[in-house]
């Protein structure tokens, strides 16, 4: 499907920091970041009470989690097994190309026109939809929010709210030139809109295609949690489903993931389950009437199997609830597309670098952050994000810095390996912070005081008053 | 952690690690801080011949260069006595949990393991031997006062109830903002990469403030401080703000800081 | 193509080298919540909640009463073909119909295999009820179960030994009506899923 909506074609800032000065200045944008992210990190605090005590739920998840990772292999086999066991295909894609093959493949052999998507974050990363389309089929997004981000042509910016930087009239808008007829902007009725609109195209569809939340080994189970039905009805109702899955989103059993599940919700929305969560084990059996004939699992490593074995491999833990995001302070300024990668905010700063390094964000995202470490802290599976966003600034640090900054931080340390050379350049500091607040400057004073006075020192005026 | 629970001075001996920021912008805590420990009957001496931590080279990624600096800090430290007081949880977070890969493999290493062991951030130090019953109540101190939790002091030392219970022991008591524990901005060299990022962020806080009514804001890190009260001044607004070690000092802020035994 | 030897032949000269990491194998302890709750007073204030409504009814007979009154005026009824419901008159009978008629349903009945107190669950399989559909596509729906079947936690559910045969082919824990905050977070139901959604549960 091609935007409905025609917009002058607006070009992406290479940079982090040119992309966040623009998102700096959409006021609209920044309130909604600011409302959505509240409201669900007020959510997930309540529903995380729900727990007796969701500290040690949390350490069992990040054990549960390491222990996959530790036998990937193994549990990825065995799940694999037991899933063909139930009439599934499972397919292996070492990158985006191969994945997009396999699904274009199915598509071809089932002389697919529509496909209906459910939200899918490992889609976003191979590009299924303007590959599907490239090649003549129709794809139509069903999540209500990713919906109108592909009429706006647009991608997500939240990995739970993809519109989260969308306002009700910013959607009249869109389902107004979708429908050739005023929708909106009251709430009710565009949702209205998005299910008689989109219920065709569950029912017309020749191939569903959702995500996989947590697959599960010892049966050949994929889970998929979700809170419109949408999820349910893509891979209910058109006769071939196809699964994306990243390769790490599994678990071994059912125990394992009743306490995943425990976590997800909660971290995410703030809920102590999704409305509905889909535990499919193949496709239709005998018997039953609906349901998909085929059912596809797509397997994606895409740079995943770099991280593990080295100490990013803790990453791979993530469940994707998007709570680090919700609770940066950097990703509530500038919203998601600052980051320019199909993954945001803390975690997407240290997965974009391990997946895609040669990006320009896999170079820089890992300097979006002042470390406050509150990702780390409301991580459901306990990743040390902050420190893989440290570490990730020590491997890149060399390469990456400018001669000036590199040259900059050699001669401060000689400088400072002495006690005269501290002792004269902290006192010229003092003295000269007069003339520093009034000569123009540039380099990382300019920086300051581009937006910052340079306080007085001491305690002689600790007012703020200019 | 390691050092006598001694609940008075008993003129045990103290040092002081000032930190760089506080040498370079700020040497009135360092002062306060030896003034006030001094007052509760400690032998407090400023460290001779330590610069910084290296936190602003280590997380940048310049390892090497932090490490070059943080010897000569080491080298210093580990000719002191007693318990290791830093004015500032970043600093003390550095020492603390970050020293042991900094200085991995480094002949210095078990120097540097034995200085984090006396480490402890000043709000720490104070609560965790009860001496903020040894604070001297002030009176007609009424400004209304926010406390900002800084970042590595709250999540890398768990540092939260210390400030408030201090700052309530000399009769301060603290209005609450919602944003207390979010990050001020600053960051580091965060804050001169991404400027317009990191002044959102200080605004923020700073709004939040000022809708709470408070006149004063209290932490325990001069670098934050710094950049809030810079961005507040850019913005006009009328706050006042103080490090822990001066309100618990008390000295009159408009005295001039000429006591202390600046090196 | 990349071939299952392939890719996780990879996976393994990855991981190979480390020593695996918490490999205990120790069981996992069951979730524990704040508030234990149980039995049809804790579903029905955990479905509630989440914006379900709940009647109880003595018999089969006066569940399909029950059943009844409430779907009467919301269009064609869906009915699953299972013998708890045989007194339920209905429009379409799943999955004695054809295909094409489902979506013109405006209600649909589902004779559900449990329901979950600590979350307002109720549980749908494919192997009972024979089909995804008459949950799915009507805007209002029923789900008839008896009161002791409605078990504590979702652990109870995800826990179950599934016997031989394994899981269904699709095992859903439906929460209330289908919901989305996609626009502005602000709350709207029914933009997928069902929208309005009832229990029977059958006390006798």
């Amino acid at each position: 499907m091609t935007p409905t909506v025609d917009s002058p074609p607006v070009s992406v800032p290479v940079h982090f920091i040119d992309r966040a000065d623009r998102a700096l200045h959409d006021e609209q944008l920044r309130a909604a970041v600011r409302h959505a992210t509240d409201l669900l990190m007020k959510g997930r605090q309540v529903a995380l009470g729900g727990l007796e005590d969701s500290d040690v739920v949390r350490d069992e998840a990040r054990r549960i989690r390491s222990r996959v990772l530790s036998r990937l292999p193994d549990i990825l086999d065995r799940w694999a097994t037991n899933l063909e066991a139930r009439g599934g295909h499972v397919h292996w894609a070492t990158d985006a190309d191969e994945a997009v093959e396999i699904i274009l493949d199915i598509a071809r052999r089932r002389g697919a026109r529509l496909l209906v998507k459910g939200k899918s974050m490992a889609s976003e990363e191979i590009h299924l939809n303007s590959a599907l389309e490239a090649r003549g089929h129709e794809v139509v997004e069903t999540d209500l929010g990713e919906f109108i981000i592909q009429l706006a042509g647009e991608t997500p910016s939240h990995l739970i709210a993809p519109a989260i930087h969308k306002d009700r009239y910013d959607v009249e808008k869109l389902f107004t030139a979708d429908a050739g007829h005023h929708v909106g902007p009251d709430i009710t009725e565009e949702a209205g809109y998005a299910r008689r609109r989109l219920r065709s195209s569950f029912l017309e569809a020749d191939i569903g295609i959702s995500g996989v939340n947590c697959a599960v080994a010892e049966t050949g189970t994929i889970g998929l949690v979700e809170n419109e039905g949408n999820g349910r009805l893509c891979t209910s109702v058109p006769p071939v489903h196809i699964a994306i899955m990243g390769m790490e989103r599994i678990v071994e059993t059912w125990e394992d993931l009743d306490v995943i599940l425990s976590l997800l919700a909660r971290s995410a929305t703030g809920q102590p389950l999704s409305v509905y969560t889909n535990l499919i084990t193949g496709p239709k059996r005998p018997g039953e009437l609906d349901g998909p004939e085929e059912l596809h699992v797509v397997v994606l490593d895409n740079g995943r199997s770099a991280a593990l074995g080295t100490e990013y491999a803790e990453i791979l833990n993530c469940i994707r609830c998007g709570a680090c995001l919700n609770v940066c302070p950097v990703y509530r300024q500038v919203g998601g597309h600052a980051y320019d990668s199909v993954y945001g905010g803390p975690i997407g700063a240290v997965l974009t670098p391990l997946l895609n390094p040669a990006s320009p964000g896999g170079r820089e995202l890992p300097e979006a952050s002042s470390l406050c470490g509150a990702c780390a802290e409301v991580c459901p599976v306990r990743i040390p994000l902050d420190d893989m966003l440290l570490r990730l600034r020590h491997r890149d640090a060399r390469a990456d810095s400018s001669r000036m900054r590199r040259l900059g931080f050699s001669a401060w340390s000689w400088l400072w390996a002495t006690r005269p050379g501290y002792a004269l350049s902290t006192a010229a500091a003092r003295r000269s912070r007069g003339l520093a607040s009034r000569l123009p400057s540039r380099g990382w004073l300019g920086a300051w005081r581009e937006f910052r006075e340079i306080p007085p020192m001491g305690r002689r005026d600790r007012r703020s008053r200019p | 952690m390691s050092g006598p629970r001694t609940g008075g001075g008993d003129s045990s001996p103290v040092t002081v690690f000032s930190t760089c920021t506080v040498d370079t912008v700020g040497p009135d805590v360092a002062t306060c801080t030896l003034n006030l420990l001094r007052r509760l009957g400690f032998d407090a001496r400023l460290v001779r011949g330590a610069t910084c931590c290296g936190q602003p080279a280590w997380n940048s990624g310049f390892g090497t260069e932090a490490r070059r600096v943080a010897r000569r800090t080491v080298k210093a430290l580990t000719r002191t006595e007693g318990p290791i007081i830093v004015p500032s949880g970043s600093c003390a977070t550095m020492i603390v949990h970050h020293w042991a890969e900094l200085f991995s493999g480094d002949r210095l290493a078990r120097s540097a393991a034995a200085v984090a062991d006396r480490t402890e951030e000043l709000s720490q130090f104070l609560d965790r031997r009860g001496l903020a019953d040894s604070l001297p109540e002030r009176t007609g101190d009424t400004a209304s006062t926010t406390v900002h939790d800084s970042c590595h002091g709250l999540r890398g030392l768990g540092i939260k109830g210390e400030s408030r219970r201090l700052l309530a022991a000399i009769g301060t008591p603290v209005t609450e903002c919602g944003t207390a524990e979010r990050c001020c901005g600053f960051g580091g060299t965060f804050s001169v990469k991404m400027p317009a990022v990191s002044a959102a962020m200080a605004d923020e806080k700073l709004d939040d403030m000022v809708a709470s009514g408070v006149s004063r804001v209290v932490g325990g890190d001069l670098s934050c401080l710094m950049q809030l009260e810079g961005r507040a001044r850019r913005r006009g607004l009328d706050l006042e703000f103080r490090h822990l070690a001066e309100v618990l000092d008390g000295a009159d802020p408009d005295q001039a800081a000429t006591e202390g035994d600046r090196r | 193509m990349t071939t299952r030897e392939q890719f996780l032949g990879r996976l393994r000269s990855a991981t190979g080298e480390r020593a695996p990491a918490d490999t205990t194998g120790e069981p996992v302890p069951p979730v524990r919540y704040a508030v234990d709750r149980s039995g049809l007073t804790g579903f029905t204030e955990s479905w509630t909640a989440l914006g379900g409504t709940v009647e109880t009814v003595t018999d089969l007979e006066a569940a399909a009463a029950a059943v009844e009154a409430w779907t009467a005026g919301k269009g064609p009824l869906m009915v699953v073909n299972h013998p708890d419901l045989a007194g339920v008159p209905r429009d379409i009978d799943w999955p004695d119909c054809d295909l094409d008629v489902a979506p013109d349903a405006g209600c649909g009945v589902v004779r559900a295999d449990a329901a979950v107190a600590q979350t307002g669950s109720v549980v749908v399989s494919s192997t009972t009820n024979h089909g995804r559909s008459v949950s799915l596509l009507p805007l209002n729906c029923v789900f008839v179960f008896r009161r002791d079947e409605i078990v504590d936690d979702p652990g109870d559910i995800l826990r179950a030994d599934f016997g031989p045969d394994g899981p269904p082919s699709q095992l859903v824990l439906i929460g209330g009506p289908s919901r989305s905050g996609d626009i502005e977070m602000s709350l709207t139901t029914g933009v997928h899923g069902p929208g309005v959604v009832h229990a029977v549960v059958v006390t006798g």
